[in-house]
């Protein structure tokens, strides 16, 4: 086994004139023996160092996981940036002066750098600026925390985070969908002219649901057919759509038959005390079908691979069209039952609803971690978003401030979680 | 293009019936001709390495053998038996296997996933029937693949794979080819990325 005095005379021995430091690195809460941090350039404290990361191996090998520079010498013993560069280094291996090269990746060598568990878990993030939001409101105002206002806050998330849920799998592809809410819309007057006109309530949902789903299947067929961008096919979409819906409604609100169309309005009490609407569980239920299908099973996993590369996807043997397709029915099913949330949360069809809809629940997405640019996200973090959005409006109205300053904030936030987006994947590449 | 046949092993040769042969491939991209007319045969245990210069039509030959590319003309035949693929996926399951010079990997997804993209292994029961995915079996099987290649000691089969290595990487694509390649696997520039050893892995 190799010392730390064979080390030093080896390193000497290639010339490097100065061993400052040689330590144990520790790798999520464990502490890793056999892993030399070697520094050189010792002269300027505060100037960057070429720092050399050395693993022995089993025989006594030693291992040297590459050069990496640090910002300054003080964040050597943590080495965050080291250790997270060792997992994708190659190494060295000198044996007996014969030098070979060998592609080693220990779990000694886990990340455990925090940038990397950000990078792994996309609803992290979010999930601090939402619990931070949380805590600042409620201590800024009396009024905040409160059950009441939680539930209330919650309920008014339930038709753009279902918008949002729906938006989530398209915008994993490296898609976007700007017609979302344009076709709940149609949807809720669809289904109200549908169930006025004399059809029974649950034909009526099942016909304006499945509807929704179709519609925004020519959505996805003209993506994946023609080879539009889907901005351009939804953009049109959006416009034809809110066209139909001003046409079929002759541009006047109409009220939503009582009964199962409104059902999801209905307030009932959790636990006795805590006040929730039928819709509120509905979206829960959709919010865990959508992450079961994405996280569990193969179509999920292709959605994931098809946004981070497609023509790597296509390879794979992936179906990327059908797959693609089947992602924008899915979207439209889930407006659909947005639609039904919106007629259980104001029981009014209006032609004019929602028209920020579209921006809004894509805020969400964003806010929530998944990255415009596909292959990254899902559908937790969409939740955490529609709700920062939700508890900044919310928040910032009990504090008394101007609605433009909410919507200030809402854009700073949005800018902020691409700028983070992009920032993890520089540095994962 | 110079195609050069290096005959491995003692039963090859023209006595037995070629695996794999292609007649008269063409494909051309706009003015481009990038196969013009070519044949070759493949017999069993055969190692047929395809040289060229940088735009001679490796890769495009290459992508017509796997379905990512439909020749214009020409026919390839399987054990005598013309073939039409129309897709990557028709190729696979068929059994050929192919490690792409863009690797194919979805950086994003982590190693198990990757080796498995597009033949996923579902649980059994009533929660397979649902479509969910026996991730347990797939990493297990994974790490027992990796471990048997020998190509990378990766011990963190969960890891993305856009933390690793470009040899890494290449071991990944190198290492599902070798799990699911039942009749043929294909290589395009196998070793590009790859160190001295893995290299020698990979060629055996």
């Amino acid at each position: 086994m190799a010392t730390a005095e064979s080390l030093a005379h080896e390193l000497r021995s290639r010339g490097w004139n100065t061993i400052a430091s040689l330590l144990n690195v520790t790798v999520e809460g464990r502490e890793i023996s056999g892993t030399w941090v070697c520094e050189i350039d010792d002269d300027n404290q505060h100037q960057p160092v070429d720092v050399n990361v050395y693993h022995y191996g089993p025989n006594g090998h030693v291992w040297q996981a590459g050069t990496t520079t640090h910002e300054a010498r003080a964040s050597l013993p943590k080495t965050p940036l080291g250790v997270r560069r060792i997992a994708g280094a190659e190494t060295h291996c000198r044996d007996g002066g014969m030098a070979t090269t060998q592609t080693r990746l220990g779990d000694s060598l886990k990340p455990n750098n925090a940038g990397v568990v950000f990078a792994r878990n996309p609803a992290l993030g979010p999930t601090v600026a939402l619990l931070i939001a949380i805590a600042f409101f409620s201590i800024a105002t009396n009024t905040f925390f409160n059950i009441d206002n939680f539930s209330a806050v919650v309920n008014q998330t339930t038709v753009i985070g279902a918008l949002a849920l729906g938006q989530t799998p398209i915008i994993l592809t490296a898609g976007i969908d700007l017609a979302n809410a344009a076709i709940a819309v149609f949807g809720t007057i669809l289904i109200t002219q549908l169930v006025s006109g004399g059809l029974p309530s649950p034909i009526g949902l099942a016909v304006g649901i499945v509807a929704c789903g179709a519609i925004a299947m020519v959505s996805g067929l003209l993506v994946t057919q023609l080879r539009l961008p889907p901005f351009i096919v939804t953009l049109g979409m959006l416009a034809v759509m809110t066209a139909v819906t001003n046409l079929y409604s002759g541009g006047t609100t109409h009220p939503v038959p009582e009964g199962l169309l409104t059902w999801l309005g209905t307030q009932t009490y959790l636990f006795g005390g805590i006040p929730m609407t039928y819709g509120m569980g509905v979206t829960a239920i959709l919010f865990a079908i959508t992450w079961a299908a994405l996280a569990k099973t193969a179509w999920g996993r292709h959605v994931y691979a098809i946004g981070d590369d497609p023509e790597s996807a296509r390879f794979t043997g992936i179906n990327v069209r059908v797959n693609l397709v089947s992602v924008y029915i899915v979207a439209g099913i889930i407006y659909g039952f947005a639609a039904w949330i919106a007629m259980g949360r104001t029981p009014t069809a209006d032609p004019n609803a929602y028209q920020t809809g579209n921006l809004d629940s894509i805020t969400a997405v964003v806010i929530g971690g998944t990255s415009l640019f596909g292959g990254r996200g899902g559908v937790a973090g969409t939740i955490i978003g529609a709700l920062i959005v939700a508890v900044l409006r919310s928040g910032l109205t009990q504090m008394g401030i101007d609605s433009n300053y909410q919507n200030l904030a809402t854009g700073v936030l949005v800018i902020a979680a691409v700028a983070f987006d992009q920032l993890t994947r520089r540095r994962m590449s | 293009m110079i195609t050069a046949s290096d005959t491995a092993g003692p039963a090859v040769g023209p006595d037995t019936d070629p695996v794999l042969s292609a007649r008269g491939l063409v494909k051309r991209y706009g003015n481009v001709t990038a196969i013009r007319g070519s044949d070759f045969d493949l017999f069993p245990g055969e190692v047929l390495a395809i040289v060229g210069d940088n735009g001679a039509g490796k890769s495009s030959l290459i992508k017509a053998l796997t379905g990512a590319l439909i020749p214009d003309s020409g026919t390839i035949t399987l054990n005598g038996e013309e073939i039409r693929f129309g897709s990557p996926a028709d190729a696979r399951n068929r059994g050929f296997e192919t490690v792409y010079q863009t690797l194919a990997v979805a950086p994003a997804l982590d190693i198990a996933t990757n080796l498995f993209l597009g033949r996923e292994i579902r649980r059994r029961g009533l929660l397979g029937r649902l479509h969910i995915l026996d991730r347990n079996a797939m990493r297990t099987q994974a790490k027992e693949q990796l471990d048997a290649l020998g190509i990378a000691t990766i011990q963190d089969i969960t890891q993305p794979v856009e933390s690793l290595s470009g040899g890494q990487r290449q071991a990944v694509a190198v290492a599902r080819a070798a799990m699911f390649g039942k009749m043929l696997v294909i290589m395009d520039e196998p070793t590009a990325a790859l160190g001295v050893r893995e290299t020698e892995h990979v060629l055996d």
